[in-house]
């Protein structure tokens, strides 16, 4: 069992990230998240890795285009007003079925916005950001040891779906310091070999392209198709989330990421006072836990949906529910970070008074 | 003539909590004294989230222009020339992580060399890149290049947050000795948590540390 | 009979879409002719831009990707850093290269990126119909410049060999042009000397290509060399303006 140590979350991303074998990072500095690359620049070198830094998240993100295709574990992190810049590079990722890892340590926008944490690119993440029919794999990470563990199944997802994976983090689970063990797990996937990347064809095989341009719809279309079946078995088999407390629950609170850990403590002291409340973390924010949602409120009267945003998650909550329970909201912005005693409040609101 | 403690180390190592504890046990035996909010990395957790319960123990806190707010420029401001004016102050310098945060202190080097200054080194061994003697003497050795300073001495504060126990504060103290008989520099306190006593380490170096800053 | 001249293989077998008396079938022939003589095709990579010569990527036999508008610079620079022995290169005009693609061209040329970049330069957008590039010249009649390019509100063109010479990290960067055979060898040539650059190690290098789109100028073949021979040339002078290949 390897030893404990103390780690930021940044920090954490960097050196699971590099466990996983990850020799490839193209980044660029924004606050929170600038200790990701600081901490890239000087490992990489010492296990003969590479660090870049690009003069654009938007180059930093075209680097990992190139890297991905040439099949290579390549990664790259910024923070919301770069991930902006990078949408067009996953796009084209995504369009040209390429692996790679994307962090987004979230902090307040829109536009310049602030540097403390939110929660306001859940949309970004999961519906929109770059143009045309694809979705990525978002994982939401809770504590820092979820961070180690996370990232390197985030570049196992990438390489066997050959897709691109972000990890949503926020600035408060990025810089905060927790006890943490690597362990290098062996990995009980198969990772499919890369027989399509461009690796130079040694006048042996025929040349390899990679490429998301197809003009002629039918071939674009098909292209598509077989992109969305592999989406498919994503949803059926890869969608996780934790339900704490839940089976008798009759207030069920919802929240992922650092948001979850307060909405945790809101649980725990609304049970002290004889409120019957529990807790679905999703866990995967792409391919939603829409499962949980029915199966987790067998006895919830309510559901409170808790985000750093003016509320995105829940329209995906309300969409689950599907009019089964009533789902209220209750949301801190501009950096804010709504306490236990908040959540605490806004749940009694809803209830009517002191149980 | 004022005393002036500089506290450096690879950030995570414990220095703000040790400042902020350090600057109160000094407030305990002298009358005017400062802490001084250096980190020019750190966007939060940072000494000045500690302001208010500070000035009301009666300490002076200074900080960048903009700690505390939501904008990441490092502005040193002007008024942190004063701590090399003061009289019979003890003035304690949270400086920012590694050599990157310690560069902030370059600057002031003509000043430092006219006062009497002890720069130690928080160490946390449970901190990856500062686990053995040799990267803990790297560390070190950048932190001099960077600030252009001397370190005096070592502050042993291995720690796991919530999760420290005596046996791994004991595992970073027999580390941090290796380091102190290589530079023959002393460890100046060993950091324990409150109403924890070692045994094998002198009272006098034991510093309980109270955790003042904000976490989740 | 002997055969005196043949597709080189670094070329593909298939037709290629450019119009006639476009520039671009002959420099695609030039720098699969120099793959073949260096004998690297089969550990050659290239990156192909968006614009007319978007399909590069099924006319070369060696691996290709297709990069966004203006990040070809940077998708080559990623694979390179992965494969540091293989060539890398890429093949753009004057949108891609010039306009979007300013900060990624600049940055690998100052990096000292060890590819070799192709730059087509017709003055013009050719692919989107005939819009004004970075390096149309001034008084020269666009689709969006249809008074003529009016130094005042549209600025003036960018010679890229120019400012690339600058960098310290560009080892080498030459201007050829492709309007008579004299000049065909020339560039052939220069091309050469771009990838050998590569192969040393020695940087980044650039060969600009002076060319001509009979299409979008609304000129027959013949008259657009001769307006490029007597307006181009004279404000983008061929030669060598980096040669750090010694160093």
């Amino acid at each position: 069992m390897a030893e404990k140590v103390l780690v930021k979350g940044n920090e954490a991303i960097a050196e699971a990230a590099i466990q996983a074998g990850c020799r490839y990072f193209f980044g660029y500095p924004i606050t929170p998240q600038t200790e990701i690359s600081a901490y890239m620049a000087k490992r990489m070198p010492k296990i003969g890795g590479v660090f870049l830094q690009a003069e654009s998240e938007v180059s930093a993100a075209n680097m990992v285009y190139g890297a991905a295709g040439a099949g290579a574990r390549v990664m790259t992190s910024s923070s919301s007003p770069g991930i902006s810049l990078k949408a067009e590079a996953i796009s084209y990722m995504a369009g040209a079925d390429l692996p790679c890892v994307v962090i987004n340590v979230v902090r307040a926008g829109p536009g310049l916005g602030g540097i403390q944490p939110a929660q306001s690119d859940y949309f970004q993440a999961t519906k929109g950001h770059g143009h045309g029919d694809y979705r990525l794999i978002v994982l939401a990470p809770s504590s820092v040891q979820e961070i180690v563990d996370m990232t390197a199944e985030a570049f196992d997802l990438a390489d066997i779906y050959r897709t691109p994976v972000m990890i949503l983090a926020d600035g408060m689970l990025g810089q905060m310091m927790e006890p943490v063990v690597f362990e290098k797990k062996e990995s009980k996937r198969v990772i499919p070999e890369k027989t399509w990347a461009t690796t130079g064809t040694e006048m042996k095989r025929e040349h390899n392209v990679i490429n998301s341009l197809y003009i002629e719809p039918n071939t674009l279309e098909k292209l598509v198709l077989e992109r969305y079946e592999r989406y498919k078995r994503i949803e059926e088999t890869e969608c996780k989330y934790e339900a704490y407390k839940t089976e008798d629950a009759e207030f069920i609170l919802t929240g992922y990421g650092s948001v979850a850990r307060i909405c945790k403590n809101a649980v725990d002291a609304l049970r002290e006072q004889g409120i019957k409340a529990g807790l679905i973390r999703p866990i995967t924010l792409w391919p939603f836990p829409s499962d949980a949602y029915i199966n987790e409120t067998k006895n919830a009267k309510a559901i409170l949906t808790v985000e750093m945003s003016m509320g995105q998650m829940v329209e995906d909550v309300k969409l689950s529910v599907n009019g089964k329970v009533p789902v209220h909201f209750f949301g801190r912005t501009g950096g804010n970070i709504p306490y236990p005693n908040e959540v605490i409040e806004a749940v009694k609101k809803i209830i009517g008074g002191d149980k | 003539m004022s005393q002036i403690y500089i506290i450096t180390g690879h950030y995570g190592s414990g220095k703000t909590e040790f400042s902020v504890n350090f600057a109160l046990s000094l407030k305990e035996k002298h009358d005017n004294v400062m802490l001084v909010d250096l980190d020019i990395v750190n966007p939060y957790f940072r000494s000045h989230d500690a302001k208010e319960m500070l000035e009301q123990a009666g300490i002076t806190v200074m900080a960048p222009h903009y700690a505390g707010t939501n904008v990441d420029i490092p502005v040193l401001p002007p008024e942190i020339m004063r701590i090399f004016e003061e009289k019979d102050a003890c003035i304690v310098l949270d400086v920012g992580g590694d050599d990157d945060g310690a560069i902030a202190l370059g600057r002031y080097k003509q000043y430092f060399d006219k006062v009497n200054y002890e720069m130690y080194l928080v160490v946390n061994t449970r901190r990856p890149l500062t686990s053995t003697p040799e990267e803990i003497i790297e560390m070190k050795e950048n932190i001099e290049i960077a600030s252009r300073l001397t370190v005096t001495g070592f502050i042993s504060d291995t720690n796991l947050a919530d999760e420290t126990t005596e046996e791994i504060i004991m595992e970073g103290v027999s580390v941090t000795d290796e380091v102190s008989s290589a530079t023959s520099l002393p460890v100046v306190y060993v950091c324990t948590q409150p109403g924890m006593t070692l045994s094998g380490v002198p009272s006098e170096k034991q510093f309980p540390i109270t955790r003042h800053l904000l976490k989740i | 009979m002997e055969q005196v001249f043949k597709r080189p293989h670094a070329l593909c077998d298939v037709p290629l879409h450019y119009c006639p008396g476009c520039t671009h079938g002959i420099v695609h022939r030039l720098v699969a002719e120099v793959m073949d003589e260096l004998g690297i095709e089969g550990k050659t990579i290239g990156v192909a831009p968006v614009g007319c010569s978007v399909f590069a990527y099924n006319y070369f036999n060696c691996d290709m990707q297709e990069a966004a508008h203006g990040r070809a610079p940077a998708v080559a620079t990623g694979i390179k850093r992965v494969h540091p022995d293989k060539v890398v290169f890429t093949y753009q005009g004057d949108g891609d290269l010039a306009a979007i693609g300013t900060a990624e061209t600049v940055h690998a040329a100052a990096r000292g990126e060890n590819i070799t970049t192709i730059f087509i330069n017709n003055a013009i957008y050719g692919m989107t119909g005939g819009q004004m590039a970075p390096t149309t010249l001034p008084g020269q009649v666009t689709q969006t410049s249809p008074y003529g390019r009016d130094t005042k509100t549209q600025g003036f063109p960018i010679r890229v060999s120019e400012m690339l010479a600058t960098t310290s990290g560009a080892a080498y960067i030459e201007r050829v042009a492709v309007d008579c055979v004299k000049n065909v060898n020339k560039a052939k040539k220069a091309i050469k000397k771009a990838f050998e650059t590569q192969l040393a190690g020695k940087g980044f290098s650039l060969i600009e290509v002076v060319s001509t789109c009979p299409t979008n100028w609304g000129l027959s073949p013949e008259e657009a060399i001769k307006w490029m021979q007597e307006n181009m040339l004279p404000y983008y002078p061929l030669g060598v303006y980096c040669d750090r290949t010694e160093e």
